[in-house]
């Protein structure tokens, strides 16, 4: 993991900002580049057909793995028709080149254009459906690739296969080195790489937020389903790719060639390998087909039960796979300690130059809500969630809403960042009305939100935990963008699951300070905070009004918290307000004094 | 119209075998939140311990039906519970939830590598143990009905035991909310080796009388419990009387369309079926809509 001791260096340097590779993920970059280049290199040498075509075969099928542990791993999508695509390339290429008469090169082009279509295909119900459902109908998708090949036999020629002739790509460059093998290993290589630069860009972050948590990246401005279909598509890049390459190798296509178990074998090597390391599908490929299929190849009979044994007992062993497993045997020999440390976000902020105070000032002079909203009703089934609700929330304030369980406060956070949508009702923004706008339409006038409980990646550093929204434009200007990131490098040695509960709250809090917001929604901030941690929080929210003059509305339990932070209070219930206004004003009235009983700040 | 009989006997007939693997699934799903992909493997297995087991025509050394029936039943059922533990295990250390995908599949093809050793890799044609009834100027086996009423009686077997016994209204209870049934107490692993258990005794109970109306042939056994999986969907995951209606509804469809148009559609068909059923009603027909917590 991240071993960087940044943080000496802090002020007096800005990072570069861009970089392909994050510096920790280059060892095992170069390491698995190197994996593949002697697994073909070392047959080649010795001048053994039979190994140097298994290697080739199996640097295809990692080229389709590797695509698949973006999807897998990255942005969390359960695809079990990895084979599929590559299995629909692999075959219309054959078509192409060995029936219709095209030249290997036209034919490889719409083989790759196939398998496209039938990744998108693949990708199609990602939009509506998520985790074992779509594993579900991707396999569905799997296990009728075959039987649509013998539905159109005249056409696919599916009871004998295709036969495609070797072309000018299985010639010698130089030496014994055919341009096929050169071609296969630099796409191998080529993947591998992918999957490094996408781990360490903020489009994997992207992924990944939206892959984990899709109403946390629309609140961050993200697209989930865009991207959901974006990953898809490099994944069938990736498996087009290795059809069109399959093809060139063995030169004969069969649907038997092309069933549900070559998807199930890709997914295999993704989770057993290590899902979401760049070795991992090389480990995983070496232990469920190098290992069976050639290794074994005297107790061929066997093959299967090896296989699903190797399968479970890898899992047992180590449920993060074969890659995660080694690391963590080796990181407690090592017995370091992972680079810790805290985030002082509210140190931070109260660097602020005044500039932020005066806009907030300056709003308040006008009066000017930012944000009103009038009469939302919701109803879920038989529960009236919101029941004609209104609540206005001024510019540079901090407004809490209180009240008993299942009174509609988080319904109402929802409505009011877009996550839910009411049936009756209008939310005014900054004057506009966005009652249409959806949540990422929402994020982008400004309005950033966090969820109940921490929305925190524990493998990613702090820095790339903040830094996963959509890259913003005018970000360079702004005060608070150079704060973070005078904090970059700082934050980016910090390994986020080292951080305490309360820090992770600051961390949702800065991750949507990076978004610049006007508004921000908390939905119980406090919770599982500790009293120091509460007293910082408060005083975090402070430094936040001050420093970028945006206001806060957060829902809250801690009613000494609330009474201490928030400048106005709204008392929720029933999906409607009882009583709204000042601390001080409201005191007095009995709805308050009986929900704040105990609250010592409460005077008599 | 005698066409459309036969049809509609032999699609229910085929699809109560769907519907009770719906109900199998349904009953390890909702005990454990797992989607057990061994089950077609273990409906192969029953199908195999039959056909090894069932009395041939000559009756030497043969066992009468109800003792290969109760035999078959055993079986299965330790070795889904056996199964149903290998699953759990590594689900109860590692904080990676998913681990049952891997390892109910590589059950799978464990199951059936063992058994393509035992009988190779064909259909089995298993005996139809009831002989025949005419209907529509043929002779329909009364596999057909028997494999029918089965589906109704496992329903309502498992609404009665889910009701009536302590251990049924614990099951039921896991199918709430697994977290808090643990809080109150009630200790998970074994009922959810129980509800393995159960699944198996269904499957065992499924491959005698249903190999004879589907065929068992061991590289099919992953088309069995996707097919169920359909079956449960369509009926909304967990719902066993969604299970229920849905199944022969399922069955009747296939089997209308691949009269029409041949065999080979039937897989391509059924895909159709989930990706429609997900895209309009992702919930299933009976399914209930959960909200989702943000």
């Amino acid at each position: 993991m991240a071993s960087r001791a940044t943080t000496e260096r802090v002020p007096t340097r800005v990072p570069r900002t861009r970089r392909l590779v994050r510096p920790e993920l280059k060892r095992e970059l170069w390491l698995s580049i190197a994996i593949v280049t002697l697994a073909v290199a070392v047959p080649l040498v010795s001048g053994s057909t039979y190994w140097l075509q298994a290697m080739l075969l199996a640097n295809v099928y990692l080229i389709a793995a590797s695509g698949l542990n973006i999807l897998r791993s990255q942005a969390e999508q359960m695809s079990f028709g990895q084979g599929a695509v590559l299995g629909v390339s692999a075959y219309t290429m054959a078509l192409a080149i060995g029936v219709w008469g095209f030249s290997p090169f036209n034919g490889a082009l719409l083989g790759f254009a196939a398998g496209m279509m039938a990744g998108l295909l693949m990708s199609l119900p990602s939009l509506r459906v998520q985790g074992y459902y779509l594993a579900l109908v991707t396999m569905a998708g799997a296990l009728a690739l075959p039987e649509v090949f013998f539905l159109f036999e005249d056409q696919t020629r599916a009871t004998t296969g295709v036969n495609v002739l070797p072309s000018g790509i299985n010639d010698i460059a130089f030496w014994r080195l055919d341009w096929l093998t050169i071609v296969i290993l630099a796409c191998s290589i080529g993947s591998l790489v992918l999957t490094g630069v996408v781990r360490s860009s903020r489009f994997g972050r992207q992924l990944r937020v939206a892959g984990a948590s899709p109403e946390a990246a629309a609140t961050l401005g993200l697209r989930p389903g865009r991207l959901r279909l974006l990953a898809f598509a490099l994944a069938s890049v990736c498996a087009s790719l290795a059809g069109v390459l399959y093809v060139l190798l063995i030169q004969y296509v069969a649907p038997g060639s092309f069933t549900l178990a070559l998807s199930i074998l890709l997914y295999f090597v993704v989770v057993i390998g290590g899902a979401g390391t760049i070795a991992g599908p090389i480990a995983g490929v070496v232990v469920l087909y190098i290992v069976p299929e050639v290794g074994l190849v005297s107790l061929l009979d066997y093959r299967l039960l090896i296989y699903g044994m190797i399968a479970y007992i890898v899992i047992f062993l180590m449920p993060d796979g074969v890659v995660g497993g080694l690391r963590r045997v080796a990181s407690s020999l090592r017995k370091k300690a992972e680079p810790g440390g805290g985030i002082a976000l509210a140190a931070l902020l109260m660097n602020a130059p005044p500039a932020g105070a005066r806009a907030q000032a300056g709003a308040r002079e006008t009066g000017a809500a930012l944000l009103k909203a009038e009469n939302l009703t919701a109803r879920f089934g038989r529960v009236q969630a919101l029941d004609g609700i209104s609540i206005e929330i001024g510019r540079g304030e901090i407004h809490a809403i209180v009240g008993p369980n299942g009174s509609g406060k988080t319904t109402l956070l929802n409505a009011l960042s877009g996550l839910v949508t009411v049936d009756q009702g209008t939310v005014w923004f900054d004057g506009e009305d966005i009652t249409p706008v959806n949540a990422g339409g929402r994020a982008a006038r400004g309005l950033a939100r966090t969820f109940q409980t921490p929305r925190v990646f524990g493998d990613m550093t702090v820095w790339e935990n903040v830094d996963c929204g959509p890259s913003r434009k005018r970000s360079s200007t702004d005060w608070i963008e150079k704060a973070l990131q005078g904090v970059r490098a700082q934050w980016d040695g910090i390994a986020a699951h080292t951080l305490p509960h309360g820090q992770r709250r600051s961390l949702e809090i800065a991750r949507a300070l990076h978004r610049a917001p006007t508004l921000l929604a908390l939905d119980e901030p406090a919770a599982g905070l500790s009293p120091a941690e509460r007293q910082e929080l408060s005083s975090l929210l402070r430094a936040v009004v001050a420093a970028t003059g945006a206001s806060v509305v957060m829902v809250e339990h801690d009613l000494e918290l609330v009474w201490n932070a928030a400048d106005f209070i709204s008392v929720v219930d029933a999906g409607k307000v009882l009583v709204t206004g000042r601390p001080a004003d409201i005191r007095h009235m009995p709805e308050i004094r009986q929900l704040f009983a105990g609250v010592t700040d409460v005077p008599g | 119209m005698d066409e459309a009989v036969i049809i509609l006997i032999r699609g229910i007939g085929s699809g109560a075998v769907y519907a009770l693997v719906a109900m199998s699934l349904n009953v390890i799903y909702n005990a454990t939140g797992v989607l057990n992909f061994a089950q077609g493997q273990l409906l192969v297995v029953a199908g195999v311990l039959t056909y090894l087991w069932y009395p041939d025509s000559s009756g030497a050394g043969s066992l009468p039906w109800i003792a290969v029936l109760l035999a078959v039943t055993l079986v299965v059922t330790l070795v889904s519970a056996l199964q149903g533990w290998l699953t759990l295990l590594p689900m109860r250390s590692g904080s990676d939830q998913h681990s049952w995908i891997i390892t109910t599949i590589a059950a799978s093809i464990v199951i059936g590598a063992v058994m393509v050793f035992v009988i190779g890799p064909r259909t089995l044609a298993l005996k139809n143990p009831f002989g025949f009834f005419p209907l529509a100027g043929t002779q329909m086996p009364y596999v057909y009905l028997a494999i029918s009423v089965l589906a109704v009686v496992v329903h309502v077997a498992l609404r009665w035991f889910q009701r009536r016994y302590l251990v049924g209204l614990a099951l039921n209870a896991l199918s709430q909310d697994l977290d808090a049934a643990k809080t109150a107490g009630i200790s998970t692993l074994p009922l959810q080796i129980l509800s393995f258990a159960i699944a198996g005794a269904i499957l065992g109970l499924t491959g005698y009388l249903g190999g004879h109306v589907i065929g068992i042939a061991e590289s099919s056994a992953l088309h069995y419990v996707i097919f169920g999986f359909i079956v449960a969907v369509v009926g909304g995951l967990g719902n066993n009387t969604g299970a229920l209606v849905a199944g022969p509804v399922f069955g009747v469809l296939l089997m209308f369309v691949s009269f029409q148009v041949g065999g080979s559609v039937e897989i391509p068909l059924a895909l159709a079926v989930i990706v429609v059923v997900l895209m309009l009603r992702p919930e299933g027909i009976f399914g209930r809509l959960h909200a989702r917590r943000v």
